[in-house]
């Protein structure tokens, strides 16, 4: 019998196998207002991150939901792991290893694609029928967060740009779609309708294996499918099969749990209401595209997926492929990278921490630099040595704490590009509508040694032998379970 | 606050963030809490983005 096709269900059932206790399901009512965002949220602060699936909901509009909510699948580092089949410390280098090795997708057929269990089109469709939660108290309305936008290029070949955008739900058949102006991607999106006039032909789909989801995130280049790097991440091609509305024109993934097909008109926008960001700010309303929905397809027995915003779900899902671009960019300037980890403590874009082994002096600068060319999120970067375990905020503060000095190892740089969601940054100008107007004060922290040969003091330790010896419960017993955990 | 405006809904004193954007085409803005639709310059209270704070 052959190997299933990875998907969100191969995934579950292997960490129901591998970590069954990080897969929890609630059975109970649960309100999709705030209440789901309360446990999450109760989760996080306790520091626990399983993949938590809400069983009995409501829908948007009120009735009772067909679909089960699943939630926190990226939360935990360990299960992000182990679906790029890597480990916790290096999961962001084997994600960007996996994507750079591209499988071109296979074709399947409508019978042979679970997302085609069930199609509706035209008044059948109902957005609202989506469990679809409201998280936090300033959100007016309803906010699909799990969707990956894709389009597809069908005048230089068969190339899909994908990408995480929020769909906030408008009517039925409407929603807006987070693509903000002067974007690339929307830039593009934005020069293909204008070519046509006839609106952009565009697809959401919900709910995929974890490699797959953050396989559509990879930074490439406008010219390479993002469905053969979905399958690089995935570690197998992503299979796909004809939409509902385009057909072999315009493939949709076989796998996922629910496809939303529909058009942007050239010029129409929409309120896109105000909401959470990844900043744990609010965002406010703004006018976005407007998707008008042709048709939606989805499993029988199809999984909701959504994104806890404002937590360690979030963070992962964009932090862990963007550690992957920054190793790669730290590299060409410092061969000697060890490794990098964007720590939730700065959002997983904002602040990025970056190991290396120094082998000649000005590395801690040239690491900072670099990194800070990958994304205009990224603000703030701390280079430490390779003794230092960059997923330790209090060994990385340690590090600057002890190895920096204000006068010789600060690296400011004045008026970089930003982004709208960053509170402290400001448009030039005016110019508050324009994405790209945005711009902050950046900088890095070179908290590591001189380079070799010059001495330094040399760190304590205890030597790994007694380390390896000394297991806690030989000497304390039962009593070790009862001492409470300190802040 | 360098990308949002400020205002109090005159129909239930609550506040929220509106985009300039919306001042600058007229368009109304939404109150997250009431629904109620508004334009901006008749909102209870308006606080606007500053240009950059040089001290805070």
């Amino acid at each position: 019998m052959s190997t299933p096709a990875k998907d969100l269900r191969t995934f579950l059932a292997q960490v129901k196998e591998r970590f069954p206790d990080e897969l929890v399901r609630v059975h109970r009512d649960v309100d999709l207002k705030f209440e789901i965002s309360a446990v999450l949220v109760k989760l996080d602060r306790a520091h626990k991150f399983p993949i938590v699936i809400f069983d009995n909901l409501a829908t948007a509009a009120g009735g009772r939901s067909a679909f089960p909510l699943l939630s926190n699948l990226f939360a935990s580092r360990n299960l992000c792991a182990l679906s790029l089949d890597s480990t916790v410390e290096k999961v962001g280098l084997d994600y960007d290893r996996r994507t750079q090795n591209a499988k071109t997708p296979v074709v399947v057929g409508r019978d042979n694609a679970p997302v085609k269990q069930v199609v509706k089109k035209g008044g059948d469709v109902n957005l609202f029928d989506f469990p679809v939660p409201l998280p936090y108290h300033m959100e007016g309305g309803r906010t699909i967060l799990g969707s990956v936008i894709t389009t597809v290029d069908n005048h230089e070949g068969t190339v899909y740009n994908c990408a995480y955008q929020t769909l906030r739900l408008l009517e039925p058949r409407k929603a807006t779609v987070g693509l903000g102006e002067q974007t690339g991607n929307w830039e593009r999106y934005r020069e293909r309708v204008a070519e046509t006039g006839e609106g952009l032909p565009v697809v959401a789909w919900i709910g995929h294996h974890p490699a797959a989801c953050m396989g559509a995130l990879t930074r490439v280049s406008l010219d390479v499918d993002e469905y053969g790097v979905i399958g690089g991440a995935l570690g197998e091609p992503l299979r796909v099969t004809p939409s509902e509305t385009w057909g072999e024109k315009f493939l949709v993934p076989a796998d996922a749990e629910i496809v939303i097909e529909g058009v942007i008109p050239p010029k129409e926008r929409g309120r896109h209401g105000l909401r959470a960001d990844f900043a744990r700010y609010y965002s406010p309303e703004t006018l976005r595209p407007v998707i008008d929905v042709k048709a939606i397809t989805y499993r029988r027995d199809a999984i909701y997926h959504d994104i806890h915003l404002g937590g360690r779900d979030q963070d992962h899902l964009g932090g862990i492929p963007l550690e992957g671009s920054i190793y790669r960019a730290v590299r060409q300037a410092v061969p000697t990278v060890k490794n990098v980890h964007l720590p939730s403590s700065g959002c997983s874009r904002f602040h990025a921490y970056v190991q290396i082994k120094k082998t000649g002096a000005g590395q801690g600068r040239e690491a900072i630099v670099a990194a800070l060319s990958v994304d205009r999120r990224l603000k703030h970067v701390i280079v430490v040595d390779d003794d230092i375990d960059v997923f330790d905020d209090a060994e990385v503060l340690w590090a600057v704490a002890t190895r920096s000095r204000w006068d010789r190892d600060i690296l400011v740089l004045p008026n970089m590009a930003s982004t709208t969601r960053d509170p402290t940054a400001y448009a030039s100008g005016s110019s508050e509508l324009a994405y790209h107007s945005y711009t902050v004060a950046k900088g890095g922290i070179d908290a590591t040694m001189p380079a070799p040969p010059e001495p330094f003091e040399i760190r304590i330790k205890v030597p790994d032998e007694a380390m390896r010896k000394a297991e806690l419960k030989d000497y304390l017993g039962d009593a070790l379970a009862k001492i409470p955990l300190d802040a | 606050m360098a990308s949002s405006m400020r205002v109090v809904c005159p129909g239930c004193d609550q506040e929220f963030l509106v985009s300039p954007q919306f001042e600058r085409l007229k368009i109304d803005a939404k109150c997250p809490f009431c629904d109620k639709e508004f334009p901006v310059a008749e909102a209870k209270k308006i606080v606007r983005p500053s240009p950059m704070l040089l001290v805070k």
